[in-house]
């Protein structure tokens, strides 16, 4: 019999998709029951209202910086369970938590404020804060409270909610993906296996 | 922006590193072929592999060289060989193409072109084009030298970005100078790579196979010729000769087991001593000792009889060829004869007159029974035939016809002997019932003018008498005298007072204002209803008028009127 090798999550997804495609719903089932509970959590951690009054939603805004937004924070803080892109180093996961929308992902990350520069100064108005109030970045930041360690990096939602499963969420994730993988190369070795319909 | 998440299950995906390890191990696989094909392989199959394809590579650059120099000399540039090959060496060491693509290459380019430089010039630039466009050199070639010549159409496929208008309106030396610009370091770049690297060894490869093939060859004539390559062949003909004989020999002295034994290796002490005791078959090992006169013999007589035949066959074609030559001269010389046939002479005179179609046609059934054209003369002799008949049914249609042709004639004996018969009853014609009886001769009849030539003349002479009577009679008016006239014209015409003859006077009728001065100086009162404007207002109005004429497009002249 010919030797069954997965190389990388691609490889496997489609392994178990094509030839034990209930190992493959049940992998999903259990990524799902895993994960969404910190996805709720860290849609839980999203204040109501916006910490600060300028950065609550207008009717008109006279810049490009996103607004808070409640609905649109919480919507697209979401766990996706296919298989990503190989990155530049050639990794790919099954499953990701991700924080989607621009304002929750600054709301998540902002650690260091920007280098002000004020209104007048020329240049590119990229990566510099051009506010009339020279701590306006630093009070931001204080005013989102603090970022929450975790294994997998700092921030307010998603890696708090990670930081306080504990690694349960961790570890039933990759077990589900585990006991896909043994069980499809116990197959193979049991059976040839054949395609599914 | 990267958004922040958590990933699960991630993992190296090693699709890209095992394909990368796989294209390494190719590499490797190629680079040892390369090594094998230098000989490293270190074994005896491969060197003697190797050998014959040395002297294999050998033979065909040494082929290609002198069919290049051939053609060269052909076209005059026999001077140029020498500078022909250095070059040619000179363009595979720099572009990893071998010299077995690029001397047809110089060739094909050197017959349009029919110079060296410019030769050389666009070999340089196929070698870019073909480098730059992923294209096959010898295609490339092709592509030049016939755009050299006028014929742009494979010039799209190098992709010049000109139309094919565009490309018709340049000469050669504009779109040379296109692809020179397009396509410049394209051979630099690609021999900077690894696949021209390896040409690059390729090449070498080949030209080393060819100077250890040149060595091999050497190194054969002198052990087979002394050096001789003539000798060499010689005695390889005669080797192979030998070796012919042999085999015919074979099955005649049932030696087949020991050949089989031979070519197999199967050889055991038994078929070895059956071998060396058989005279006829020691003779191939022990110098020919042991030959049989017999057949020595009849193998001398087979091949006397053989060239006999030969001969015969030679002589017979020799003279087939020779009788052939004597039937096309003597057509040659009855053809020229014929110009001084009297007879033939007086038939085309004849034909070239005013003649009949049957004398038409004799005459040229007589000039195809002298042509001995027996085709013609059937075909003419039918229609001589076809046309004597038409003529004779002709003539008796005529005969018919003339017979007929005066019916009074015979009306005169007739008539006397009706008469004659009529007397011998004492009746004339003027019995006959149903006869009417003619007009009495009248010979003081007025004789019919129409008809009577004298009383034609005197009534015209008559009439030309009365002409000049009358012209006698005219009066001539020439240059008449004015005379005054006195008397008045109008008198007797009538009065004022006279009834019917005119309007009376009446001085009470109203006055023509046109000629009563004093009327017209009376002062004539005009109402116009509507503004009246001065001279600037008139102008603008004018202006107005024109303009939205010229707008709605308005004609300026009446219909009809021409425009100067």
């Amino acid at each position: 019999m010919l030797k069954v090798e997965i190389r990388g999550n691609a490889d496997l997804v489609k392994a178990l998709r094509a030839f034990t495609p209930d190992l493959e719903k049940q992998m999903r089932k259990e990524l799902q029951a895993a994960l969404m509970p910190v996805v709720k959590k860290a849609r839980g951690f999203v204040p109501s209202e916006s910490p600060m009054s300028g950065w609550q939603a207008r009717s008109f805004s006279e810049a490009r910086f996103p607004v808070f937004n409640y609905q649109t924070i919480t919507r697209n803080i979401v766990l996706e369970n296919k298989v990503s892109k190989r990155d530049r180093n050639g990794f790919s996961s099954i499953a990701r938590i991700i924080n989607k929308s621009a304002a929750g992902a600054i709301y998540e990350t902002a650690r260091r404020p920007q280098k002000w520069v004020g209104a007048g100064a020329s240049g590119s108005s990229k990566g510099v804060s051009r506010s009339v109030n020279p701590n306006a970045g630093k009070q931001f930041i204080e005013n989102l409270g603090p970022v929450t360690s975790s294994l997998k990096g700092q921030g307010r939602f998603i890696f708090r909610a990670w930081a306080e499963s504990r690694g349960v969420a961790e570890g039933a994730a990759n077990k589900a993906i585990d006991t896909a993988t043994r069980q499809f190369y116990a197959r193979s070795q049991k059976q040839a296996l054949s395609r599914a319909a | 922006m990267a958004l922040p998440d958590i990933v699960i299950g991630s993992r190296l995906d090693a699709k890209g590193f095992k394909q990368a390890e796989t294209a390494a191990a190719k590499l490797e696989k190629n680079v040892k072929k390369l090594a094998a094909a230098f000989g490293l392989a270190f074994s005896t199959r491969a060197v003697v592999n190797f050998s014959k394809a040395s002297v294999k590579a050998f033979a065909e650059d040494d082929a290609a060289i002198t069919v290049l120099r051939q053609n060269l000399k052909n076209l005059g540039l026999a001077y140029q060989s020498v500078n022909a090959e250095n070059f040619i060496g000179k363009l595979e060491q720099q572009t990893g193409i071998l010299d077995d693509e690029l001397r047809p290459a110089y060739a094909k380019l050197s017959k349009v072109t029919l110079s060296t430089t410019k030769t050389q010039e666009l070999m340089a630039l196929a070698v870019d084009l073909a480098r730059a466009n992923g294209l096959d050199f010898a295609t490339v070639i092709n592509t030049l030298s016939r755009a050299y010549v006028g014929n742009y159409k494979g010039l799209k496929q190098l992709n010049i970005g000109l139309t094919d208008a565009e490309l018709a309106t340049k000469d050669f030396v504009e779109i040379q100078a296109i692809l020179i610009k397009q396509s410049k370091g394209a051979n630099k770049a690609y021999i900077d790579t690894f696949a021209g690297s390896i040409n690059k060894l390729a090449v070498a490869s080949a030209n080393a196979k060819e100077v250890i093939g040149e060595g091999l060859v050497d190194l054969f004539a002198d052990m087979a010729g002394n050096g001789d390559i003539d000798a060499a062949t010689a005695n390889v003909n005669k080797f192979a000769t030998a070796v012919s004989d042999l085999l015919k020999d074979v099955s005649e002295y049932n030696l087949l087991d020991f050949v089989s034994a031979f070519v197999t290796g199967n050889i055991t002490e038994g078929t070895a001593s059956g071998l060396v005791q058989r005279p006829s078959a020691r003779r191939f090992f022990t110098g020919g000792s042991g030959v049989d006169s017999d057949l020595l013999a009849a193998r001398a007589a087979a091949a006397a009889a053989a060239a006999k035949l030969a001969a015969d066959k030679k002589a017979a074609a020799a003279k087939i060829a020779a009788d052939k030559l004597a039937a096309a001269n003597k057509a040659k010389l009855d053809k020229a004869a014929a110009i001084f046939d009297l007879q033939r002479i007086q038939i085309a005179a004849a034909l070239k007159g005013k003649i009949s179609e049957e004398e038409k046609t004799r005459l040229l059934l007589m000039q195809a029974i002298l042509d001995e054209d027996a085709d013609k003369a059937e075909a003419l002799s039918k229609k001589l035939d076809l046309l004597i008949d038409k003529n004779i049914k002709l003539a008796e249609a005529l005969a018919i016809i003339a017979a007929t042709k005066d019916p009074f004639t015979t009306w005169a004996g007739s008539l006397s002997l009706a008469l004659a018969e009529l007397a011998k009853y004492g009746k004339t014609m003027a019995d006959v019932p149903g006869l009417v009886p003619g007009v009495n001769l009248n010979p003081s009849q007025n004789a019919d003018r129409n008809y009577d030539t004298k009383a034609a003349a005197a009534a015209a002479a008559a009439a030309a008498a009365a002409a000049l009577a009358a012209a006698a009679t005219k009066k001539v008016i020439k240059n008449p005298t004015p005379t005054m006239i006195t008397n008045n014209p109008f008198a007797g015409l009538g009065g004022p007072n006279s009834e019917g003859e005119g309007i009376s006077f009446n001085p009470s009728q109203n006055k023509d204002r046109n000629y009563d001065l004093t009327l017209q100086a009376a002062p004539i009162t005009i109402i116009v209803e509507g503004n009246v404007l001065d001279g600037d207002d008139f102008t603008v109005k004018v202006n107005d008028a024109l303009l939205n004429a010229n707008r709605q497009g308005l004609p300026k002249t009446a219909a009809g009127f021409l425009i100067d």
